[in-house]
């Protein structure tokens, strides 16, 4: 229901009586002023509310369009992944796969082990920035630290990926 | 006796002249495609992190779907602009020899066209949307291949294995029509994809062969502007074909460029099992998307024709 507010001359005296007003602006409620003068005070009040309303309302409009907005960004898909290859050299290597599998399976930051897509290779989903090679190194070798004749490196070569292309952050 | 002979004689002849100008004119062989496709404005995983690309497609992907016909076939074709479109879409086939004007016209939202051809040379042929700016509508991802098989399957050694490969740059903002222009391009991409067929990078696929298998790439070069160096780490093509005509014959060729709007194809034999990394020799391109990694072993399995497109990634 809409609120209507009068000047009136009653609520100019019940203010001053009640010295609350400064600038001399009153209004009253409704058609009736009895109880419901307003003096100075209550209507800065109420503006206040009102811009509190209005704010309020703002920030929760600007929260929806980021949240959309975000909705459409690989940030909402989940952190950043990086994709992490061990090279496995050795005869003893297939024996060890299985174990070194299921070890980094566990290991924190680490979404998905692959050993059957490249022969020789494990590919580690690792949560990027959270999860180093040199971790995952440090996990391989306490898994296998004893394993005779099964060398574990970081795979690097002339396809090697670089991170900071301009490739690997595209935008709508 | 000598009038009957005479009689048959040019019975003969003349059935014979009419079988052939029957043969001429209607080769036995040929068939009649209806082929239907759909601008679709839409958007496409374009890189293993499930990032999306505001693309402009033919059916919705990207690239649009691979066309197979014969040498000496008939294409009924019918392109259609949607109405929920907001851009103008058009085709043009670069295996088709007609009427630019007529056939390669512009259509708006809510229009159709069709137009027919006969495909009379054999190879891998580009087709894309011209469509103003071109330049924007082939780098959103409006491209494709066609297939022209020769009507002689013996005009070249029979193929175990193959795929088409589509090379294209990547610009990330799809609106940047001046970056395009002023080649400033942020990845290169085989398939749609950067890095689609690359093991080593977070999403990536490969391509799969067996050891000793001839495998077959068909090589489009989408462009919008930069050459391709197409080469095979680790390996040699057996033999190049330029726009895929078994006439064009090249043998051990270490690395063949590829110009934007142009094709080849590229055999390739490899005798031990591994990674052979195909790419393009230029190298801004291979290390910014452009490296496709064949991984050849005893338990290849059979793929599509061109793997992983769409690029459906699995659910986070």
């Amino acid at each position: 229901m809409p609120r209507t507010h009068h000047s009136c001359r009653w609520c100019l005296g019940y203010c001053q009586q009640s010295k609350r007003l400064e600038k001399g602006a009153t209004r009253h409620r409704g058609l009736l002023p009895l109880f419901n003068c307003m003096c100075d005070e209550r209507i800065a009040r109420e503006q206040r509310i009102m811009l509190n309303v209005v704010l309020a309302m703002f920030a929760i409009l600007t929260a929806l369009c980021t949240a959309t907005l975000l909705s459409h960004s690989p940030a909402s898909a989940g952190p950043p992944k990086e994709r992490i290859v061990l090279m496995l050299t050795g005869s003893n290597c297939p024996d060890a796969l299985q174990t070194l599998e299921t070890t980094l399976r566990q290991t924190d930051g680490v979404f998905a082990v692959d050993g059957n897509s490249v022969p020789g290779h494990l590919l580690l989903d690792v949560e990027e920035g959270k999860t180093s090679a040199h971790d995952i190194l440090t996990v391989v070798h306490m898994t296998i630290g004893a394993a005779p004749s099964c060398q574990v490196e970081i795979m690097q070569s002339c396809i090697t990926a670089p991170k900071h292309t301009g490739a690997h952050a595209p935008a709508k | 006796m000598r009038a009957s002979k005479r009689v048959f004689c040019v019975f003969a002849i003349l059935t014979g002249l009419l079988a052939g100008g029957l043969a001429l004119s209607s080769p036995t062989w040929a068939k009649t495609h209806d082929v239907a496709m759909t601008a679709e404005e839409t958007d496409v995983v374009i890189e293993g992190n499930g990032e999306k690309y505001a693309a402009w497609t033919f059916n919705g992907t990207f690239p649009g779907p691979v066309v197979r016909v014969t040498e000496g076939d008939t294409i009924n074709f019918t392109l259609t602009n949607p109405a929920t479109n907001k851009h103008p879409h058009a085709m043009d086939f670069h295996a088709a020899e007609i009427d630019f004007l007529k056939n390669y016209k512009a259509i708006n939202p809510g229009e159709t066209i069709s137009y027919s051809f006969v495909a009379k040379k054999p190879g891998i042929f580009f087709y894309h949307c011209g469509a103003p700016p071109m330049i924007q509508h082939v780098a959103r991802g409006m491209f494709g291949a066609i297939i022209v098989d020769p009507k002689d399957a013996k005009a070249w050694a029979k193929a175990d294995r193959e795929y088409v490969l589509v090379q294209s740059e990547f610009f990330k903002n799809p609106n940047d029509v001046q970056a395009m222009f002023d080649r400033k391009f942020d990845g290169v991409m085989f398939n749609g994809g950067i890095f689609k067929y690359h093991p080593f990078v977070t999403g990536g696929g490969k391509l799969d062969a067996k050891p000793g298998e001839r495998v077959r790439i068909y090589f489009i070069n989408a462009g919008p502007n930069e050459f391709s160096a197409f080469h095979p780490i680790g390996e040699i093509w057996d033999n190049v074909y330029e726009s895929g005509n078994p006439t064009n014959k090249l043998n051990g060729v270490q690395t063949y460029v590829v110009g934007p709007g142009s094709a080849a194809t590229f055999d390739v034999v490899a005798e031990s099992a591994g990674a052979y990394p195909l790419v393009t020799h230029s190298l801004t391109g291979a290390l910014r998307g452009a490296i496709a990694v064949l991984l050849v072993g005893p338990d290849a399995k059979d793929a599509p024709l061109m793997p992983m497109v769409p690029w459906i990634l699995p659910a986070k």
